[in-house]
């Protein structure tokens, strides 16, 4: 499958105006009139995106209420809808945009490290100089150009969950080195928590990870 | 496996039969940590609350005895065994610097009502570097201290009755830190709760001192050789607490691997062996977590099996917990909430007491000088 615009477009957009904005955006452009739901009927929505879609979808999507997605982050989590009533599935170029979608906001997270990290001290030094530090971000790199190039062959099926992980778990890595900072709930590390929630909500149905027959 | 002492077995066996009813309060304390005021009933909170200075039940296992309960009290819910009243890391704080009338004062006023204590080490600009601390006590002619400062992620300060914080005495060199017990009532006290993402229960807060008095008979280490007030002592404390930490971790790890096996019921497989093989490794760290605690027990100065069950425990559960959710189908994190949390509580233990890199630094001196890994 050849490397969508629209895809790049997303991750551009989560690195530079954040996760909300590049939802907005993969929906608009790979959803487009249809809220975007994952496979147990779930959705994670731009509450801009929800407004467009008011008038059919808003009887049918009770909210969840989520601790942590309040008003404020613009976000709202749907509940399947009632009584059963199937959304189209979601088109694949919208699952793979997804993993684009959080490869820029994994890239947004660890800019934030770097700067955060830039203007901290310890013992004269500026943290982000020390080797532990570094050691620790070139890996970072590593999986974010792994990720990166692994999404321009263009994956499908068991592979694009493999990616998710991989995310997740540089994510993961990076919010370790932001200490406290990455856990507080006005901080980086509630979209890194938005983005994990994405990535269950988006899973595919044979992706808990089950025996084979 | 290591066996425990004979009371800390049937210790283990009391605060085990707590966690059902933690756990079915977790999501509540969760969504609103103010919630834990209407579970100071619980039998875990009252235990916790009720924590004394005196005999502990395994008498030379102190340490070891704080795991195996920090362990079980966190299966049932972290979050709520943070939010609860009671001396908690003061109260090793105490154990470790304090002088028996400032022991009689601290458990006098905890004995009087449940009462919320905490322990105000890390600041916004430093962290928790010790050597570089802003928070200054400055002497006032009388003896007494003004103390000025900010801290961040103070569990439980603004609840707190009393508050440990650590300063630097104006003046002094880089290193002479101290500890001081401030009444959380007195004029210059202020916190204010955090937004956190886990382990929400433990009211992570901000605090700002501003010329709050410290009389001199709050000053921890008074009565200790100077060579044993400062740095010395700091480092032992640190010693006592990280492997509860660790078994926090193990609890959240626990937690979260319980609840797989008792919503998927028997698994085949591949599952199976993923299932084991998670099980395996929460054994394997509460080894090294029982380990640490033994050594310190022994030399409270033994401390780098402390830092390596920190952080591998930390990791360990962050891994367990994000496991789990690959167990249920999609929206996992919506349809079992709880798997949610402890995917959110798990990120929390590793900045506590030291982070994973804190740790590793820690181990690596003792590598090189040869206080560990030898026989």
């Amino acid at each position: 499958m050849p490397v969508r615009a629209e895809w790049q477009e997303c991750r551009e957009s989560a690195r530079e105006d954040g996760l909300v904005p590049a939802l907005t955006l993969l929906g608009r452009a790979l959803s487009p009139g249809a809220l975007p739901r994952g496979p147990g009927g779930h959705a994670v929505v731009p509450r801009a995106l929800l407004e467009e879609n008011a008038a059919q979808r808003a009887e049918a999507a009770p909210h969840v209420p989520a601790p942590l997605l309040g008003e404020e982050t613009g976000l709202a989590v749907l509940a399947p809808p009632a009584g059963g009533a199937q959304e189209p599935p979601l088109p694949e170029a919208w699952r793979t945009g997804l993993v684009w979608l959080r490869l820029g906001a994994s890239e947004a997270l660890r800019d934030a490290c770097v700067a955060y990290l830039a203007g901290r001290e310890s013992e004269g030094t500026a943290l982000l100089m020390k080797q532990m530090v570094k050691g620790t971000l070139a890996e970072v790199l590593i999986e974010h150009l792994e990720i990166e190039g692994a999404l321009g062959e263009g994956p499908g099926g068991d592979a694009v969950r493999r990616l998710q992980e991989q995310i997740t778990r540089t994510d993961r890595t990076i919010l370790r080195l932001l200490g406290a900072h990455g856990f507080t709930g006005d901080g980086p590390g509630r979209d890194a928590y938005v983005s994990e929630l994405l990535a269950d909500v988006y899973a595919t149905a044979g992706d808990a990870r089950e025996e084979t027959p | 496996m290591i066996a425990l002492p004979e009371p800390l077995t049937a210790l283990r066996a009391q605060v085990a039969a707590w966690s059902g009813e933690l756990r079915a309060g977790a999501l509540d304390v969760d969504r609103d940590p103010e919630a834990i005021r209407d579970r100071l009933g619980l039998p875990a909170v009252r235990f916790l609350a009720g924590l004394g200075d005196g005999e502990p039940a395994a008498p030379g296992h102190e340490t070891l005895e704080r795991v195996v309960v920090a362990e079980e009290l966190a299966r049932g819910d972290a979050g709520t065994m943070l939010a609860s009243p009671g001396p908690s890391m003061s109260g090793v704080l105490l154990d470790v610097l304090g002088g028996p009338e400032q022991r009689a004062w601290f458990y006098g006023r905890l004995a009087e009502r449940p009462t919320w204590t905490c322990f105000a080490l890390t600041e916004p600009e430093r962290g928790s570097a010790i050597g570089e601390m802003g928070a200054t006590l400055t002497p006032q002619e009388d003896g007494s201290y003004l103390l000025h400062g900010t801290k961040r992620y103070v569990g439980n300060a603004t609840r707190a009755g009393i508050a440990a914080v650590f300063a630097r005495v104006a003046g002094t060199e880089r290193l002479g830190v101290t500890a001081v017990l401030v009444d959380t009532a007195d004029p210059g006290f202020r916190a204010e709760p955090l937004p956190m993402l886990g382990l929400r229960g433990a009211r992570f807060s901000a605090l700002t001192l501003d010329a709050v008095r410290v009389p001199a008979d709050r000053v921890l280490g008074a009565h200790l050789s100077p060579t044993r007030r400062g740095m010395w002592s700091i480092v032992q404390v640190f010693n006592r607490l990280r492997p509860s930490v660790a078994a926090i971790a193990l609890g959240i790890a626990r937690a979260a691997h319980e609840y797989v096996g008792e919503e998927r019921g028997t698994l085949r497989g591949v599952e199976r062996e993923r299932f084991d093989a998670l099980g395996q490794r929460i054994d394997a760290a509460r080894v090294l977590t029982y380990r640490a605690a033994m050594a310190v027990d022994a030399k409270p100065a033994a401390g780098h099996l402390a830092s390596a069950a920190k952080a591998r425990a930390a990791e360990l559960a962050e891994h367990v917990t994000l496991e789990a959710l690959t167990f249920f189908g999609p929206a996992a994190r919506l349809e079992h909430p709880l798997l949610d949390k402890l995917a959110r509580d798990a990120r929390g233990v590793e900045f506590m007491e030291g982070s994973g890199t804190v740790q590793k630094l820690n181990l690596f001196q003792g590598l090189h000088s040869g206080k560990v890994g030898r026989p």
